[in-house]
């Protein structure tokens, strides 16, 4: 047993001096678990209990009843009632700015009180479909809890029994009794409901909706004539960005296998400065990063056919400022790191964290608010949104400006700790 | 103070640290043109980091270094075209075939077109790896390597070079091959430091030595000069079959040291050889069988364990 047991001794020492197996198999696997889990279980229960959505209204109808509307959604917990223009509700929408939008027409409280059919419009962009999902949802709850149906009630049954063929007698008896005993009943009838399950509340909603002379119809005014899905844009745009960082990882790494080999003295001692020798290595990265993210999109265009040739311009700039943003990112690796073995170590754990928070991993509309916040922080974040509108919101050059900046403001960020960290890499020896 | 015309390296007093270590502690060394200089020293003497000093990779913490008479700029284009390095390291791209490795090197430099042709082929012709020349070097013996190694730090046709520890971790028949190489470049005029472990490749190949210990040069001179500072004499080895009491190791040899050791006597006397028999016949005179007798010459071995204390390997 002693042989053995030395082996087994001598294993488990060779693993824990392994710093990068060390990272790989505790602290990515507790890193992963945390953002799946604030993902997809919530801190207090689920993604929907901790969601905020930013929902635009257009009341052109300025009525009592669309005003009672508008009041519902800005008491929702859920939504974040923002009223705007019906020409910014397209906008915004169209932007890709908000997911959903509602749009009040002109004249429909009258139609509403006159009991004749009465259209909401919803406007939409089908990729982020857990918010169109459930603000559809919240869109006939609303209409319940609004305390409109004094308005329409009375006379949606008056012309109910009215086309049933009853005679003007009974139909002003029933009027009677109605607006007498059934109307003033309806506010503590809508408090009933709301005390009540919401999911019995709702599919008996689902059941009595169809009767109501309130329609909401809805409109896609995003990506209807792209010939890709959402999700298409979304699984080859986030492999894209998060194996290009890996890619680049990869290449810095070179920088450290060229001090470990003795070729950095070779390149030190010819006439090539420490600051030419960066510039040439970082031109390096570039280039591979830029036949990474082409490649990711050739594969695209023909596998999933993303429209690749209809916005050049706009993908060039997206293309170049993630690779440089990659580039400086490696860089900046390859400076914390003093040899390709450490580099090895630490760039999964940065990659893979900064891509599930960046919604490389999981789509980011469907991560809880905290992650939405600390998102922000990740490169990546910004990469997989400027593509995702470059191909999905048909963005010019003004409207992925702000993905683009970023990016270069990481660049920059990245590439000046970077540069400092090599030189004084090199300065030691 | 000026640096002297006489010497293509000059190096005064040179301290370098890092952090509470002390790498160089006034490192002093002069180094004569068309010569191969050897650096001698065991692991952390201090070799490395003064070849680095002298190429200008280690900002030094104190002292001067010239080049030529003129304090060194590393980053003048005159500098670094008059020197080349041949690592420790094997200093080549392993996924590159050799000739690309020389190409590379050589384009750094500005050489091109047909110029760079025939001096990679000159070199690879130099270094008998012609034939494997479009071969990646990944798949060249370890001796194959470092010649190119070699020949990478030549490819400019430098007029000094640092080779730090170029045979480490070859076969004899290779290092042999790289001791011709380093020849040829002197016999061309070429000054080259030379660092190393093994006492043999420095006899054969230096002219002058110097032996580095702690980050200070502790001696130097020709081999003969430096056997000749510290007055080495002939160690006598003889194993014997017997007992010899102190009286009769006190006997065996007038002026020299005698010690028994592990089964063997040691005894260290000028003139070993002229001596040897009559060593031998006061031995076998006391009742003691001799098996086996070697006389060693002083060498640069023992030179080094006489003022270091250590093996050159330590």
């Amino acid at each position: 047993m002693g042989p053995l047991f030395n082996l087994y001794i001598k294993d488990m020492k060779l693993f824990f001096s392994d710093r990068g197996a060390v990272i790989m198999s505790f602290i990515v696997p507790v890193l992963m678990a945390l953002i799946f889990g604030f993902t997809f279980g919530g801190g207090s229960g689920s993604i929907i209990e901790d969601l905020e959505i930013y929902f635009d209204v257009a009341d052109n109808d300025k009525s009592e009843i669309s005003g009672k509307i508008v009041k519902a959604i800005g008491d929702d917990d859920v939504l974040i009632l923002n009223e705007v223009s019906k020409e910014d509700a397209y906008k915004h929408v169209k932007s890709g700015k908000r997911s959903v939008a509602l749009i009040i027409p002109t004249g429909f409280g009258d139609k509403v009180i006159a009991g004749d059919d009465a259209d909401l419009k919803l406007i939409y962009d089908p990729s982020n479909q857990l918010e169109n999902g459930l603000i559809q949802g919240k869109m006939q709850e609303m209409l319940f809890t609004a305390d409109i149906g004094e308005y329409f009630m009375p006379n949606m049954i008056e012309k109910l029994l009215r086309q049933q063929g009853e005679s003007e007698e009974n139909i002003k008896v029933a009027r009677f009794y109605i607006d007498k005993y059934i109307v003033p009943q309806m506010g503590s009838a809508k408090t009933d409901k709301d005390n009540s399950d919401k999911k019995s509340g709702a599919q008996s909603m689902d059941a009595m909706f169809d009767d109501l002379p309130i329609k909401i119809s809805s409109e896609q005014v995003v990506g209807q004539d792209i010939s890709s899905s959402a999700g298409y844009v979304q699984s080859v745009v986030s492999a894209m960005v998060m194996f290009l960082l890996f890619g680049i990882s990869f290449g810095a790494g070179t920088l450290l296998r060229e001090k470990q080999s003795g070729t950095l003295k070779r390149l030190l001692t010819s006439p090539l400065s420490v600051e030419g020798i960066m510039a040439a290595k970082l031109l390096g990265l570039m280039t591979t990063g830029l036949i990474q993210v082409y490649f990711m999109l050739i594969f695209g265009w023909i596998v999933f056919k993303l429209e690749i040739w209809s916005y050049p311009g706009q993908l060039f700039l997206m293309a170049f400022a993630t690779s440089l943003m990659a580039s400086g990112l490696g860089v900046m690796l390859a400076g914390i790191a003093k040899s390709e073995e450490q580099i090895g170590s630490l760039a999964p754990l940065v990659i893979i964290a900064l891509s599930a928070i960046g919604g490389a991993m999981v789509p980011r509309f469907i991560m809880p608010k905290i992650l939405l916040q600390i998102g922000v922080i990740s490169p990546v974040t910004w990469a997989v949104d400027g593509f995702h509108n470059v191909f999905w919101q048909h963005q010019g050059l003004m409207g992925m400006l702000p993905q683009f900046g970023m990016l270069i403001a990481f660049a920059l960020v990245f590439l000046a700790i970077g540069v400092v960290l090599v030189r004084a890499q090199i300065r030691s020896g | 103070m000026g640096a002297s015309t006489e010497y293509r390296i000059e190096a005064k007093n040179v301290v370098k640290r890092f952090g509470d270590i002390t790498a160089l502690n006034g490192a002093e060394l002069r180094i004569p043109a068309n010569c191969v200089f050897g650096l001698l020293g065991p692991n952390g003497a201090g070799k490395s980091t003064l070849i680095l000093a002298i190429l200008g990779l280690h900002q030094i913490d104190g002292g001067e270094i010239f080049i030529d008479s003129e304090p060194l700029n590393p980053a003048s284009y005159e500098f670094k075209r008059k020197i080349g390095i041949v690592p420790q390291e094997l200093a080549i791209y392993e996924n590159l075939s050799g000739i690309a490795n020389l190409k590379f090197f050589g384009s750094l430099f500005g050489l091109k077109g047909s110029d760079l042709d025939s001096r990679a082929n000159e070199l690879l012709e130099f270094t008998g790896l012609h034939d494997r020349r479009n071969d990646r070097a990944k798949t060249y013996s370890g001796g194959m390597k470092r010649r190119l190694n070699l020949a990478a730090g030549i490819i400019h046709k430098p007029e000094i070079v640092m080779m730090d520890e170029p045979t480490v971790g070859i076969d004899p028949q290779s290092r042999n091959l790289i001791y011709d190489l380093v020849e040829n470049l002197a016999n061309d005029g070429m000054t080259i430091l030379y660092t190393t472990h093994y006492m043999d490749e420095a006899e054969r190949l230096c002219k002058h030595i110097a032996i580095i210990d702690q980050g200070r040069i502790i001696a130097k001179g020709t081999v003969d000069e430096l056997i000749d500072i510290i007055g080495e004499k002939d160690v006598i080895e003889l194993e014997i079959q017997g007992a010899l009491s102190d009286g009769d190791l006190k006997q065996i040899v007038d002026d020299g040291t005698v010690e028994f050791i592990d089964g063997r006597l040691i005894i260290q006397t000028a003139n070993g050889g002229a001596k040897l028999q009559k060593i031998m016949n006061s031995i076998t005179s006391k009742n003691c069988d001799i098996t086996s007798a070697t006389i060693r010459k002083p060498n640069l071995e023992t030179v080094f364990l006489h003022l270091t204390g250590k093996e050159l390997r330590d």
